[in-house]
This record gives C-alpha cells, sequence and structure tokens, in this order.
C-alpha cells in the first residue's frame, strides 16, 4: 500500500496533469482520431458470415504507435525538470518526504492522469468500434496494450527527466527516443537486412525489444493467432513460442519496459541528491 | 456401366445380413451373392474386412457398421458394385499399404454413397476406376499429426468421376490426380491440409464446395479446362495459407467464388502455360485476405475483370521483383479506390493505380513482412508519397475500377444492434471518465 505522503504526491501530480494544457489537447486528438478511425476505416460489412479487422484496426494500431508514446513521453520528460529549473523540486524534497516517494508520486500521478485520458478517448472509439462489429475481446485488448505501452513511455520519460538537467534537454531526449522506437530504429533494421544481410532472428529479437513493436505483435497476435499475416518470421515465432507466447512474451516486454527506466531513473533520482 | 448395375440391382434378389434368420458375416452373404443381388445388412457391429467382388449392392441399414479393428482396408471393391448406408471404421495406419476405409481398384461404375467413416487412415480411395460416384459420406479421418494422415478422398486414374455433397473433417486432402472429367459439387471440407489437391486432370468442374479452415483450400497443377463456379474458400492462414492456388495450369474459369480470411487468396504461379491461352477471374469476392492475389514475376495472361478486392490487408502483390501489369484488371472494386464518379456511370474517372514502397519492398524480401501493419512500413509509403524519386513501379492499373462492390450478393451489414450493450457501457465510461475529470478539476479550482 502506498503511504500517505505518496498518494499525497500523486494526487498533487494528477492536479497538476488536470490543470495543464496537454492532457485536454492529447485527450481530444487521440478522441477525434480514434472516433474518425472507427467511424469510417471499419467496415461494417459481412461477407458469408465473415467478418475481416486487420486492415481496417491497422487505422487504430498507428493512432495508437503514433499518440500514445508522445502522449506520455512528453509530459513524463518535462516532468521532475520542470520543477527542477522552477526550484519546485528541492521545495518538495526540503519537506520530510523521501526521494523514492516524491518519484512514486510523479509516476503515480502521470500514469493515473494518462489513464483517464486514454479510457476517455478509447472508451468512444471502442464504442464505435463496436457497433461496427469489432469483436469485444479485440478492443479489450487493444485497450490492455495501450495502457502497457504508456506505462513504457511514462518510465522512459521520468528517467530523461530525472537525467537531463534541463527541460528542453529532456524533452530533446524524449523526441529522439520516440523517433527511434517509433520509426527510425525500426526502419535501421531494414536497411541493416537488405543492405547488408542481417539476420533473421534480429527482425525478430526487435520485434520484442522495441516496446513499439512489441505493442504491435501483442495486438496482432489476438487479430491472427497463427501470425501469418507477419510472413516467415511470424510463423517462427509462432513455431517457437505458440500463439498464446507470443502476446505474453510482448506484453512481458512492455511490463519490463514500464519497470527498467522506472528503476533507473529512480536510482539516478537518489543519486542525483 | 450405371444403367447395366441398374438393371442388374432391379432384377437380382435380396440377402440379409444379421437378425436371426440372416447371415452372420458380410463375407458369408457376398460369397452366396450372385451379379445383381442386394445385401441388407441388419444394424449390429461387423468386425471384419469385405471384400466385394461382384456387381452387387451393398446396403446397410441405419445403425449396421463395419469395423476393421484399426488393420488393413475395411471395404476392398472389385467389381462395379454399390456401398451405402454403413458406418465404416477402423482402418489401419500403414501409409505404405494405403489402409483406407473403402478401396475400389480396376472397377467402373462404381457407386459409395451416404456412408460415414470414421478414425480411417484413407477414407474412399479409388484407383483406375472410372465414373465413380461419392455422394453425401461424410469423413473423418484418424487423429493424427497431419503428416501422417492419409487423403479422405482420392481420384487416381479414375474418369468422369462425381463427388457431390460429402463432408470431410480432419483429413489430409482431396486428390484428384490423373482423372479428368470430375465434376466436384456440395462439398465441405474442414480442418484438412489441402481441401482439393490436384494435378494432371483435365475439363474438370468445381461447383458449391466449401473449403474452411484448411492449410490451403485448393491448389491446382498441370492440368487445363478448370472451371471453378460459387466455392467459398476461407480462412486458410499459416505461412502456406493460400485460399486457391495454380501452377502450370491453362484455361481456368473462376466466377462467383468467395475468398476470404486467407493469408493468400489466390496464389498463381506460372499459369497460364501457354500463349494464346486466358485463366478468367470473374464475379469473385476477395475480401479479408493477408494478401489478395499473389503472383510469381513471370505470370501472364490472367483476366480479372469484374471482381471485388474488399480489405485485403494488400490487394495484390507479386513475390520477388516485378509486375503484375502484364494482367488484366479491368472493372474491378478495390476498397483501397480513392477516385470518384463525376459521370454517374459507376465507374472511377480516374485509373486505380496500386503501387507501395513497402509491399514492393516485403514482395522482394518475405521477412520483412514481420514489420507488417507497422508504422515503419507507413512511414516507408509516406516517404515514397512525398519523394517520387523513390516511388515504385505500379504493381497493377485498373483503368476502370468500380465504385460499388460487384458480385456481393451475400454481404449483409451488421445489424447496429448487435453490439448496442458493449457500445453503451464503453460510452458510458468515457463519459464517466469526462465528469471525474471534471469534478477533480472543480475540487483543484477549490482547493487553489
Amino acid at each position: 500500500m502506498l503511504g500517505a505522503r505518496t498518494r499525497l504526491l500523486v494526487r498533487r501530480e494528477l492536479y497538476a496533469s488536470l490543470s495543464a494544457r496537454w492532457f485536454y489537447v492529447y485527450s481530444a486528438a487521440f478522441l477525434l482520431g480514434g472516433l474518425l478511425l472507427a467511424t469510417f476505416g471499419l467496415q461494417n460489412t459481412v461477407v458469408y458470415g465473415y467478418r475481416g479487422f486487420a486492415k481496417a484496426f491497422a487505422g487504430l494500431v498507428h493512432l495508437a504507435l503514433l499518440f500514445v508514446p508522445l502522449m506520455a513521453l512528453f509530459p513524463a520528460a518535462a516532468s521532475v525538470a520542470e520543477e527542477r529549473e522552477s526550484g519546485a523540486l528541492e521545495y518538495i524534497l526540503a519537506q520530510p518526504t523521501s526521494y523514492a516517494e516524491v518519484f512514486a508520486g510523479k509516476w503515480g500521478g502521470l500514469v493515473l492522469a494518462l489513464a483517464l485520458s486514454l479510457t476517455f478517448g478509447f472508451g468512444a472509439a471502442g464504442a464505435v468500434a463496436a457497433v461496427r462489429g469489432v469483436p469485444p475481446g479485440l478492443i479489450l485488448t487493444l485497450y490492455g496494450f495501450v495502457l502497457l505501452l504508456a506505462l513504457c513511455f511514462i518510465s522512459l520519460g521520468l528517467c530523461f527527466s530525472v537525467a537531463a538537467q534541463t527541460r528542453a534537454r529532456a524533452l530533446t531526449l524524449g523526441f529522439v527516443a520516440w523517433l527511434l522506437l517509433v520509426a527510425l530504429g525500426t526502419l535501421g533494421i531494414i536497411v541493416a537486412f537488405i543492405r547488408w544481410g542481417a539476420p533473421e532472428q534480429l527482425l525478430a529479437i526487435w520485434t520484442f525489444v522495441n516496446p513499439v513493436e512489441a505493442f504491435r505483435i501483442g495486438v496482432i497476435g489476438v487479430l491472427d493467432a497463427d501470425l501469418s499475416l507477419l510472413g516467415p518470421v511470424g510463423s517462427r515465432i509462432i513455431e517457437r513460442l505458440g500463439s498464446g507466447g507470443a502476446t505474453g512474451l510482448a506484453a512481458f516486454s512492455l511490463a519490463a519496459w514500464s519497470l527498467g527506466p522506472g528503476l533507473l531513473g529512480l536510482w539516478l533520482f537518489r543519486r542525483a541528491r | 456401366m450405371l444403367t447395366l448395375l441398374l438393371i442388374l440391382s432391379l432384377q437380382g434378389g435380396q440377402i440379409v445380413v444379421g437378425g436371426a434368420a440372416g447371415h452372420s458375416s458380410i463375407a458369408a452373404a457376398l460369397e452366396v451373392a450372385e451379379p445383381g443381388d442386394t445385401v441388407r445388412v441388419l444394424p449390429g457391429t461387423y468386425r471384419e474386412h469385405v471384400v466385394i467382388s461382384k456387381p452387387v449392392t451393398l446396403a446397410g441399414q441405419p445403425g449396421a457398421v463395419i469395423d476393421g479393428g484399426g488393420s488393413g482396408v475395411v471395404v476392398r471393391v472389385n467389381a462395379p458394385a454399390r456401398v451405402s448406408g454403413f458406418l465404416i471404421r477402423g482402418s489401419g495406419s500403414s501409409q505404405s499399404q494405403e489402409d483406407a476405409g473403402i478401396m475400389v481398384e480396376k472397377a467402373d461404375g462404381v457407386v459409395i454413397e451416404d456412408n460415414a467413416l470414421e478414425d480411417v487412415l484413407f477414407g474412399i480411395y479409388f484407383k483406375q476406376s472410372d465414373e465413380p460416384i461419392i455422394r453425401g459420406n461424410r469423413i473423418e479421418g484418424k487423429d493424427l499429426p497431419m503428416s501422417l494422415r492419409g487423403d479422405g478422398i482420392r481420384l487416381w486414374y479414375s474418369r468422369g468421376g462425381l463427388i457431390e455433397s460429402n463432408t470431410l473433417h480432419r483429413s489430409r486432402d482431396i486428390v484428384i490426380w490423373f482423372s479428368d472429367g470430375t465434376r466436384v459439387s456440395g462439398n465441405r471440407v474442414t480442418a484438412s491440409r489441402y481441401g482439393l489437391h490436384y494435378m494432371y486432370s483435365d475439363d474438370n468442374e468445381f461447383r458449391n464446395n466449401e473449403f474452411i479452415g484448411n492449410e490451403v483450400g485448393a491448389f491446382l497443377m498441370y492440368s487445363k479446362n478448370i472451371l471453378f463456379y460459387d466455392n467459398l474458400f476461407a480462412d486458410a492462414r499459416g505461412v502456406t495459407g493460400r485460399g486457391l492456388g495454380f501452377k502450370d495450369t491453362d484455361g481456368v474459369r473462376a466466377e462467383g467464388n468467395v475468398i476470404v480470411r486467407n493469408a493468400t487468396g489466390i496464389f498463381i504461379d506460372n499459369s497460364p502455360t501457354t500463349a494464346h491461352v486466358v485463366n478468367r477471374f470473374t464475379g469473385n469476392v476477395l475480401a479479408f485476405n493477408d494478401v489478395g492475389v499473389q503472383l510469381l514475376p513471370s505470370v501472364r495472361s490472367n483476366e480479372f475483370r469484374g471482381n471485388s478486392f474488399l480489405s485485403n490487408v494488400v490487394p495484390a502483390a507479386v513475390t520477388g521483383a516485378g509486375d503484375a501489369l502484364k494482367n488484366d484488371w479491368t472493372g474491378n472494386y478495390w476498397s483501397e479506390y480513392a477516385g470518384f464518379d463525376g459521370d454517374g456511370d459507376g465507374r472511377g474517372d480516374t485509373p486505380f493505380s496500386y503501387e507501395r514502397l513497402s509491399d514492393d519492398l516485403l514482395g522482394k524480401y518475405e521477412e520483412l513482412r514481420v514489420f507488417n501493419l507497422g508504422l515503419a512500413a507507413a512511414a516507408l509509403d509516406a516517404l515514397s508519397r512525398a519523394l517520387p524519386l523513390l516511388a515504385p513501379r505500379p504493381l497493377l492499373v485498373d483503368s476502370l475500377p468500380a465504385v460499388e462492390p460487384v458480385g456481393l450478393e451475400s454481404v449483409e451489414s451488421i445489424a447496429g444492434g448487435t453490439r448496442g450493450p458493449l457500445a453503451a457501457g464503453l460510452l458510458a465510461i468515457s463519459l464517466a471518465v469526462a465528469g471525474l475529470v471534471y469534478g477533480l478539476r472543480r475540487s483543484v479550482g477549490r482547493s487553489a
């Protein structure tokens, strides 16, 4: 259970987030994008009793891949660095509270704020998707993975926020990480595979090591249990891990990304005193 | 031959197996039967291996079971006979001995009708036996790994056959090899390897069959003049999953088929093989497949007209380098088409040209399909649109794309209310969160 001081700090961070403009801008953007995609992107047709969501669902997956890391990373990256710059952090740490409590309070508050924002946008988009015939299991899985992805990037953002001396540096680090994890890293792997014949195993490993790719694998694993959508590499992943195993490993990767940078950030925070 | 069998059966006498007065075994009854006789088998389990060497009718009453005890061929037919109404079970498991439920060898005009076959390696196997009729049977193979199973139905050098209204589950294939002039209609094949595995057989027709959840729906090789009408090919998944595949096949005419949710909808390798021969695909629906139509680079002279390509992840692809421009793609519906129909003639005013850098790469390097539906692939496509220098050549061009789906008589809309409660629940959650945020904001304002 959280101590009273940590609960207080969580509440403080949550209120700060709810007062910030980013919360409403991101929530509105996610809501609007989700509603548009769910309304116009999903086919509401059944062919001989068959439905297919792979292509239509790709839009929602792309939306989550683009927006959720941004929504999580930048507020988290700004969080500690901003208060350090303004002197507020010094004031908080002068109170009878530990570094771990302050860090946990920031993390918890941001997680709650983002969960509210995502649930608001996702609930509305999910309602439209449900009317369009998307199975409830798929909607809930996507929602679960979206929350996990948010956790990863909050941890990563907080880690940058602690490590960087200024807000600008923290945001720059966040932007570079976002670019690398969302697109450039994968493009680099593609180039390495085509140009230098990098081994196929590298492709499989990258899909689980990169949280953004792990999110995609996890969601596709529910959509297409044998991962045939992912070609021969997908097939070999299934041979090794089984259909539930791939989704499980993707979730594990996301959980590890949520924990690892968080703990690193806490260590850096304590060290920085 | 069939007429002769009919006349014989009308003229023949009846021999009963089972009950107080009947023969104790089917073999004993067949021993005394004359050509044209009907051997009527009363309900009961007959643990024997039956050999039919005379033109007789072997008719099982409901509840008549022939049990091979897990060895050899259960019913062997060497004469133009009719076998109907049995549950036949327990063949051996030897691939080299070709253990089967029913094996017909060198006997023309044999009819196998309304039987159930269970726990058999091969189901119904015709060897060098013309004009076979296989109708209304239910066949379920042994519970073995796919590589150790036998074929549900196999025709081997058996011309002029009719395979009609059979149900096959968990077998290996329906095999038609070296067997011309076969009609296959109204069958349903599920959870097998190849719904239809077909080689060196000409002038055959397939109509109203359903191939669902097999590794491959149907694969045709080295054959010509094949008609496919109104079949369903669904859920052939896995990396080699194909709804319908052709290799070295000429004179295909495929109309009104529904090819849905397969890894690849239609796969074409070196077909047609002959100059001036065209394979025609008209009025088919290809929906929700990972790849709608996949061709090898040398493939040409296939005509796709008036088909609906609906929400396939990739509507068409070429394995390796190349394009599909030497095939005719006129007048199809493409759900990717973003043009408009200004003059209201049902055709888009601009051609549909399919080209995507990511598909170009995924076609050349199949391993990269692991990044399907990812942002990296989307970024590549955006980049190639922004920088025409990077744009690949079009894979295909449809000069008169349809603006409404064609051949979609069986498409229904999802009833809006089917997911009503779920939708309402999600909407309520969304509103509740909005309310919670509003409340928290107000409480922040008050404490400030």
